[in-house]
């Protein structure tokens, strides 16, 4: 049989490596919980790999062909569940690498869901928005009955966005017949609040990090307040998590994005940065009172608490010994690498990993999906609230495993993951 | 600037003047990452259906 693990092994020089990286976890995890051979089997290979090619017509009345992918990872716990990128370079390996990441981060959350990723190869800039819509719904319609409400759920990814889901939704609804289009609305979520979306879904990751933060403090007893944090990364990750941070006392000394660094030892106003860059094309650079640093010199800034809220493979080894912070909450996928971590950990630095720390997004997608499946309407103040007791369900299970068996956070909400796979397949067993 | 193919940093609009970091390979995910503009993002593309395709030949079917 072949194996992920072996096609990687065939693809040494892999140009993504992505597959690579997420493999090497697994494998260290497996390792961990001593995974039974049998399910480590099971698990290394994705269920379903989708490719279709679909003709779309373009305004100028020609006819082009795309590609696109949907990959299903795992389903023991539930529908799959994971993102639609529009990119031109997402190949099948890439797909796969984060289809399977999908399907530990909903396991770990403990959610009813499996994990899958998909997309299509294009350049989303060469087309018109009227041509994007023909794409998404031919796409759709080519994909059929692969997705759906209780099977296969996308959401939003790289140049795909709410606007994106509705076209999804109403296109997929389009094909069931009259009695049946309002109750597939959540075949996918990320929609439009008006299309059945979640109040509050912009915030959810960027709470998330806070609160992952928020109980980490707590049982620590380390206090928020007056504790300084810098963030790398001020789109809706990083903005929302020092929104509220600052709420809860803390100071944010300094702020990365891509337009430059800027620090202030006395503090950054989170909503006043915010408002300038709305003034300021985006850019967090100029703002009043802050003094711009070199781009190199960011991780190694005085601060309690580093949120690298931007993009992965951000604290290296070289950054690792620059770092100051107590703690570090990893709002990013992938932000520290294997060697960083390592030297972190020695130095007695904490890091929330990313597949802990950046789960309020999925898990306010989970909520999207139920408020449609239910036919409910949920206010943000109850979504809030069940976003901070769900968070906290699963930051205290790690933080138990990782105190229990003596083993990092990361390791521990890989064990926990894994072991909540293995269950369910010990439970279930192997059909026929 | 080398940039590796597969990166996001590939086709993001920044990638020449990105402060965030000087390693623009393997990016799968960025939380700036932005493309650039769209070409004719007018509304009334979506809004108003065009039908003038039916007046063309039908040259291919392919699904």
């Amino acid at each position: 049989m072949t194996t992920l693990i072996k096609e990687v092994k065939q693809k040494k020089h892999s140009k993504q490596g992505m597959l690579e990286n997420v493999m090497e976890q697994f494998e260290h995890a497996a390792e961990l919980v001593n995974l039974n051979p049998n399910i480590k089997k099971i698990l290394s290979v994705t269920n379903n790999e989708l490719i279709i090619h679909f003709p779309v017509r373009m305004d100028n009345g020609d006819v082009e062909i795309f590609k696109g992918y949907r990959v299903q990872h795992n389903n023991a716990l539930g529908p799959y569940k994971g993102g639609l990128r529009y990119h031109p370079t997402i190949d099948i390996d890439a797909v796969k690498a984060l289809a399977m990441w999908m399907t530990w981060k909903t396991a770990l959350a403990g959610l009813p869901y499996g994990g899958a990723k998909g997309g299509i190869q294009m350049d989303p800039k060469k087309y018109s928005l009227g041509e994007l819509e023909r794409i998404t719904r031919r796409f759709t319609y080519a994909l059929g009955d692969n997705i759906g409400p209780e099977h296969d759920i996308p959401a939003p990814d790289v140049n795909t966005n709410a606007q994106t889901m509705a076209w999804i939704a109403d296109t997929y609804m389009s094909t069931k017949k009259p009695s049946e289009r309002s109750k597939n609305q959540h075949v996918v979520t990320g929609k439009p609040i008006g299309s059945g979306g979640l109040e509050g879904r912009d915030r959810a990751t960027g709470y998330g990090v806070f609160l992952n933060i928020k109980f980490w403090a707590e049982q620590k007893n380390v206090h928020l307040k007056d504790k300084t944090f810098i963030v790398q990364g001020f789109g809706n990750v990083g903005y929302w998590a020092a929104h509220f941070l600052e709420k809860e006392g803390a100071k944010l000394v300094g702020v990365q994005d891509v337009f430059g660094t800027i620090i202030n030892k006395e503090g950054l106003v989170v909503e006043n940065l915010l408002d300038y860059t709305k003034n300021n094309e985006g850019s967090i650079v100029g703002f009043p009172n802050s003094e711009n640093r070199d781009k190199e010199d960011f991780f190694g800034l005085d601060c309690d608490i580093c949120i690298p809220a931007a993009l992965g493979n951000q604290i290296t080894e070289e950054k690792a010994h620059q770092i100051k912070a107590f703690l570090i909450a990893e709002g990013a996928n992938g932000p520290t690498t294997v060697e960083a971590e390592k030297l972190l950990l020695e130095r007695g630095v904490a890091i929330i990993p990313d597949i802990l720390c950046n789960s309020g997004g999925v898990i306010g997608s989970y909520f999207e999906w139920l408020q449609n499946r239910n036919g409910e309407l949920w206010e943000l103040d109850e979504i809030m609230e069940r976003l901070h007791k769900k968070m906290k369900e699963v930051f205290l299970k790690v933080l138990k495993v990782s105190e229990t068996k003596k083993m990092d956070m990361r390791s521990a909400a890989y064990v926990l993951a894994i072991e909540r796979l293995e269950r369910t397949y010990i439970q279930r067993g192997v059909f026929p | 600037m080398i940039i590796n193919c597969n990166s996001l940093c590939n086709t993001c609009l920044h990638a020449s003047s990105c402060n965030l970091t000087s390693n623009k390979n393997f990016i799968w995910s960025c939380s700036e990452y932005e493309e650039e503009t769209l070409k004719n993002t007018n509304l009334t593309s979506i809004l108003t259906p065009n039908f003038s395709f039916t007046e063309s030949e039908k040259g291919i079917e392919i699904i």
